[in-house]
């Protein structure tokens, strides 16, 4: 992890994160997921950074009336590239693969262009479908997010991985606490115990 | 605990994040599924895996012992088990610090496996339960509806009962075993006028009441009595009121079940009824004798056939009484017996039940009782009851026997019309005064109908016919028209009309004959009218005519040719003695003697004579003629020249040949006459400036073709014609045109015989001709000449005959006339031969015989007295082999040329002839390789 002085607010909780804290969210209930998300992307939003969320089942539309509430103008800021928001099987499986190392490029491109636009830092929030479970390549899921753990230490973007205890199994969930360094309990950010190191769940990988 | 190695803060953290953790899980499954992933990862775990079931034991659940490589922990809440987790270890030491945390971990999973477990029984409980109340309620909803169902249904039918007691026409009373009224009806009440006071259920009141109303009281109490007294009986009958009213009583028990529990009794006012039933038999017997005035038969059956009514008129056909005939079977007693009668009875059944048609008209033939028949036309109705079921026949029957007799012998006479029309093949038809009412396929055969339909469509009346012609190419004078004569009594035996139909344009000839048709009373009714077509008999008629004008025609040309031909024959010898005596008269006479000029105006004239036979001859078609094959175009070519010569140059000479024409066989000289006549004729008709053509063209006619142009000849021919712009010809000109010393020139100009010459010279070569001509039109006269179609011969083109020379050879010289012997002999002998003339062949075959020397040639005539120049030469031939012969003749009708035409292999001369011809001749036979053999 790069020496990252920076802290961020993640909107759902008083207590700020350092930049570029990959965390993971297990989540049962729907409205729980929904509520953190939009907070999330608010307040990266109000802090002048650049947020990008990957999301089935939020929409353009949900987000305009949540930042309207909040007095901002989610067109504006999507203009000024502040927000995007797609679906998740546009970015995480586009063509009908998943393939982590566009994905992480994908990643690392919206944190250069973060900086290029000037903005004081990138966030993403995305939700995994249990759809990666049956696409090609959906079997490196584990790779990809141990090496987005990887890449944030030199490319701060902060990032939460939103996962439906409701849908993924058991191992599954337990899998994916092995490769998130931080998770989100009952909405605060706890230091995840099971998690790997990413040179070694790697090396465990291969 | 504190003897077993102690695990580190992380692991520790582990495990509780994972206690924290699995409690968000959904269900068993995935928690079991998490809590094996984590424990994966444990020091000396090489394997977590869960058994799910569920063990319920009330003795206290099986454990099953672990050992070194596996520890099993189960997952245990009291007496129920709900899992196992399985861990295969490599290193039993490495995971004994982990076994209590992870036994606590599986109870605080049994914990919640319990609380799942308790909440999905609770569930499952409360889920049978509502199930159960939800069908309980079900159930109760349907037995209240049942309930109400049923209650509805009573009510309904109690409401049912009170309408139609009440809707009913009788009056009802239902009395009760005891005496009490149990209901009665407002019509009861209005019936016996019950008044208000009686309203009660006492029945003896009423009874009272009642009876006194009654005509015969103790009768009616009598029977009311009775009935009472036997519950079970029923009674139906009639109460007679005191006011006139007449009731239908009605009585019998009411049951509940087997049990008698009252007394029914129903009321009806018949008295209208019982009325109109008067009136009704009083309108019978009216009706009767209505029926009995009729003429026709009037039977009414019952639905058994049987016979309930009959007038008189029927009874008299039948000669039977009215008692005898109802009530028997119309079918056994009235109708023959014949095998049709179990038909008819089996129809009869059928028409009962309503299971055919009735018909509404029909005839039969019935049978009285002295066995006579009767043929009858019914007409029928069906009667019905009130409910409009079938109960009977009624008949109305006309004895037609009479009248059908008169129609048998009318229509088998008219059978015998018909086919006397249908079997003749002139058009017949018959008319009333507007109307056709009879034809035959003659008829519509000749009036080019398709058929019969075809005929009758629009046009019954005969003047519809007649807009489909023309008569003698004009519409049809109605009036004028013979069967309007004959409507109006006139008799036309035989007319002729030319008819054509105006949609078609067909034409035809027909003959008619027309008769009136008059009645008994000899008025006109209408006529008749016989039509044939005549148009073949016309035709052959005008072809008969043409045929016998052109026999006559024939025949006047053959005879005037016979005649010019026998007087120019022997002209013709006269001519060639003067001829050759004047040639030699020449020879020895100087030219400076004054009597050589008159010789030679004698020689001229002489000449012009020959000239002139020799065209009689060619009319007679005996001109000797030698035919070559040649084309016709080169022909006329070779003579243009001198054509245009002829015809002078005001008038244009137009040629126009046809390539590739076929060839013929004609002899030049005669087409040269046929062209120089023609061409002189079509100058003379033009006065001043005109024109000529001459053309040529190859033509084929079949027989069709000149069975449609008299004159004509079916085969291949070439067409010479030559036609002017001049002044034309009249009928009667062209009815003579061919007749020798016919002429329209003036005298000095024509001889006659130019066409007569053509006309000889067509017919000789087997051909034919054709004039067109009309007055100030002009003329084209067409000749037709054979096409020759021996290619083997070679076209003979212009070509002249060998040079004189003289000669010394020996001349058998045969002639009978003496004048043409002496002559010709001395012609030879001045040409240098030697010359044994002899003047009849029998002095020839003996002067022959009795020459020593060597005969070279036999030069003899053709017709002699003894025998002809052919036998000649076969007696002459064998005596001197290799012996020439040249024959001469003013013509060969019938004795070296078949037809006047000379086999290629003879050798002839044209009798007159000139010495110079004469040599020329003699030297081209001598100069034969072959000598005679036949002829």
């Amino acid at each position: 992890m790069c020496e990252n002085s920076k802290t961020v607010s993640l909107g759902f909780t008083e207590e700020r994160v350092p930049a570029g804290t990959h965390m993971c969210l297990i989540f049962t209930d729907d409205d729980e997921r929904l509520d953190s998300l939009l907070k999330f992307l608010l307040s990266g939003v109000m802090e002048g950074e650049r947020a990008a969320c990957f999301s089935e089942k939020v929409t353009e539309e949900m987000i305009r009336a949540y930042f309207a509430k909040h007095g901002i103008s989610y067109d504006e800021r999507k203009t000024d590239n502040a927000i995007s928001c797609s679906p998740t099987s546009e970015v995480y499986f586009r063509d009908g693969i998943f393939d982590p190392d566009r994905m992480l490029n994908t990643l690392s491109s919206f944190y250069q262009q973060t900086q290029d636009l000037g903005f004081t830092g990138g966030r993403v929030i995305g939700e995994m479908t249990p759809e990666v479970e049956h696409v090609p390549g959906g079997d490196r899921l584990l790779e990809y997010e141990s090496r987005v753990s990887l890449m944030v230490r030199e490319k701060p973007v902060t990032a939460v991985c939103q996962y439906d205890a409701n849908k993924f199994s058991g191992a599954a969930i337990m899998n994916v606490l092995k490769v998130h360094p931080k998770m989100i309990v009952n909405g605060i950010v706890v230091h995840n115990p099971l998690f790997i190191e990413p040179e070694q769940f790697l090396k465990l990988g291969t | 605990m504190s003897s077993r190695p102690s695990l580190s803060a992380e692991v520790l953290g582990q495990i509780a994040l994972m206690q924290s953790m699995v409690a968000q899980l959904p269900d068993k499954e995935s928690m079991l599924s998490f809590a094996c992933q984590g424990l994966n990862d444990l020091a000396g775990v090489a394997e977590a895996v869960y058994r799910y079931e569920i063990i319920n034991n009330d003795q206290g659940t099986d454990h099953i012992p672990s050992n070194n490589d596996e520890r099993i922990f189960p997952i245990i809440r009291g007496n129920r088990k709900h899992a196992d987790i399985i861990l295969r270890l490599t290193d039993a030491a490495a995971f004994l610090p982990y076994t209590p945390y992870i036994e606590n971990f599986c109870n605080m999973l049994a914990v919640i496996f319990e609380e799942i477990h308790q909440r999905e029984e609770n569930r499952r409980l409360l889920d049978d339960l509502e199930r159960r109340v939800e069908n309980r309620t079900k159930e109760l909803e349907i037995e209240i509806q049942e309930r109400q169902k049923a209650e509805e249904q009573l009510s309904y039918s109690n409401s049912l009962t009170n309408a139609a007691l009440e809707a009913s026409a009788d009056g009802i009373l239902i009395v009760k075993r005891d005496g009490k009224i149990a209901r009665w009806n407002e019509k009861f009440v209005s019936l016996w006028q019950i008044p208000g006071e009686l309203h009660t259920d006492n029945d003896a009141p009423v009874l009272q009441h009642v009876t006194t109303q009654m005509a015969f009281p103790e009768e009616f109490l009598r029977k009311v009595k009775e009935l009472y007294e036997n519950p079970d009986d029923s009674s139906i009958d009639l109460l007679h009121l005191a006011d006139g009213r007449i009731f239908e009583r009605y009585s019998q028990p009411a049951k509940i079940g087997n049990e008698i529990v009252a007394r029914f009794w129903s009321f009806r006012d018949i008295t209208e009824r019982k009325r109109n039933e008067q009136l009704i038999l009083a309108e019978r017997d009216r009706a009767q004798k209505y029926l009995d005035t009729v003429e026709a038969i009037i039977v009414v059956l019952d639905d058994q056939g049987r016979i309930s009514l009959i007038n008189r008129k029927g009874c008299e056909i039948l000669a039977r009484s009215e008692n005898e005939l109802i009530g028997t079977s119309w079918f056994t007693t009235c109708l023959p017996n014949n095998d049709n009668i179990d038909k008819d009875l089996f129809y009869y059944r059928k028409l009962m039940r309503g299971e055919v048609q009735s018909k509404e008209y029909f005839e039969n033939t019935i049978i009285s009782a002295d066995g006579n028949l009767h043929e009858i036309a019914w007409h029928n109705s069906l009667l019905l009851d009130e409910k409009g079921s079938i109960t009977g026949t009624l008949s109305a029957g006309e004895d037609i026997t009479e009248r059908k007799r008169s129609e048998e012998a009318l229509k088998a006479s008219r059978t015998k019309l018909e086919a006397a029309l249908a079997s003749m093949t002139d058009a017949v038809f018959i008319s009333d005064e507007s109307n056709i009412i009879e034809f035959n396929d003659a008829f519509v055969s000749f009036h080019r109908f398709k058929n019969k339909e075809d005929c009758l469509k629009k046009r019954s009346q005969f003047q519809d016919i007649l807009e489909f012609f023309t008569v003698d190419g004009a519409p049809v004078q109605q009036e004028m028209w013979p069967i309007s004569r004959a409507l109006r009594g006139e008799i036309v035996t035989y007319a002729e009309y030319a008819l054509c139909r105006k949609d078609t344009g067909e034409n035809w000839v027909g003959s008619y004959s027309f008769s009136p048709i008059k009645d008994h009373k000899g008025m006109i009714v209408g006529a008749v009218a016989v039509a044939r077509d005549i148009t073949e008999l016309k035709k052959n008629e005008e072809a008969k005519l043409n045929l016998e004008a052109q026999l006559k025609q024939a025949q006047k040309m053959e005879s005037v040719g016979r005649l010019a031909g026998g007087v120019a024959h022997d002209f013709n010898n006269m001519l060639g003695v003067i001829l050759g005596r004047t040639e030699m008269a020449l020879e020895s006479t100087n030219s400076s003697d004054p009597m050589h000029v008159d010789l030679q105006e004698i020689h001229k004239a002489a000449e012009r004579s020959a000239n002139l036979t020799r065209q009689l001859l060619a009319f007679a078609r005996k001109q000797t003629i030698s035919p070559k094959i040649l084309n016709c175009n080169e022909a006329v070519s070779s003579m243009l020249t001198m054509l245009r010569r002829l015809i002078g140059e005001d008038i244009d000479l137009m040629w126009f040949p046809q390539a590739n024409l076929w060839p013929v066989k004609v002899d030049p000289t005669q087409l040269d006459q046929l062209l120089a006549n023609l061409c002189v004729n079509a100058r003379d008709a033009i006065s001043g400036v005109g024109k000529v053509t001459i053309e040529t063209e190859n033509m084929s006619f079949d027989k069709a073709y000149c069975d449609n142009h008299p004159g004509f000849i079916p085969g291949e021919y070439i067409m010479l014609a030559v036609s002017d712009n001049g002044c034309g010809m009249d009928g009667d000109t062209l009815a003579h045109l061919y007749e020798p010393f016919f002429t329209t020139k003036e005298i000095g100009k024509g001889t006659g015989l130019g066409l007569a010459t053509v006309y000889g010279i067509v017919k000789q070569n087997n051909g034919f001709i054709n004039v067109y001509s009309e007055p100030d039109q002009g003329t084209a006269f067409k000749i037709f000449l054979p096409r020759y179609i021996d290619k083997a011969k070679s076209i003979q083109t212009a070509g002249k005959g060998q040079p004189i020379t003289r000669g010394k050879e020996t001349i058998l010289l045969v002639e009978d006339e003496h004048t043409v012997l002496d002559m010709t002999k001395a012609m030879l002998e001045r040409l240098g031969y030697r010359v044994i003339p002899a003047q009849t062949p029998g002095e020839a075959i003996r002067l022959a015989k009795s020459h020593k020397n060597e005969i070279d040639i036999l030069v003899t005539d053709v017709v002699m007295p003894e025998m002809n120049g052919r036998d000649l030469v076969r007696h002459i031939a064998p005596l001197y082999p290799g012996i020439k012969t040249l024959f001469m003749s003013g013509y060969t009708a019938n004795a070296i040329a078949h037809h006047g035409i000379l086999d290629d292999d003879v050798q002839f001369i044209e009798k007159p002839f000139s010495r110079k011809t004469l040599a020329e001749k003699i030297r081209e036979v001598l100069g034969q390789s072959t000598p005679t053999t036949n002829l």
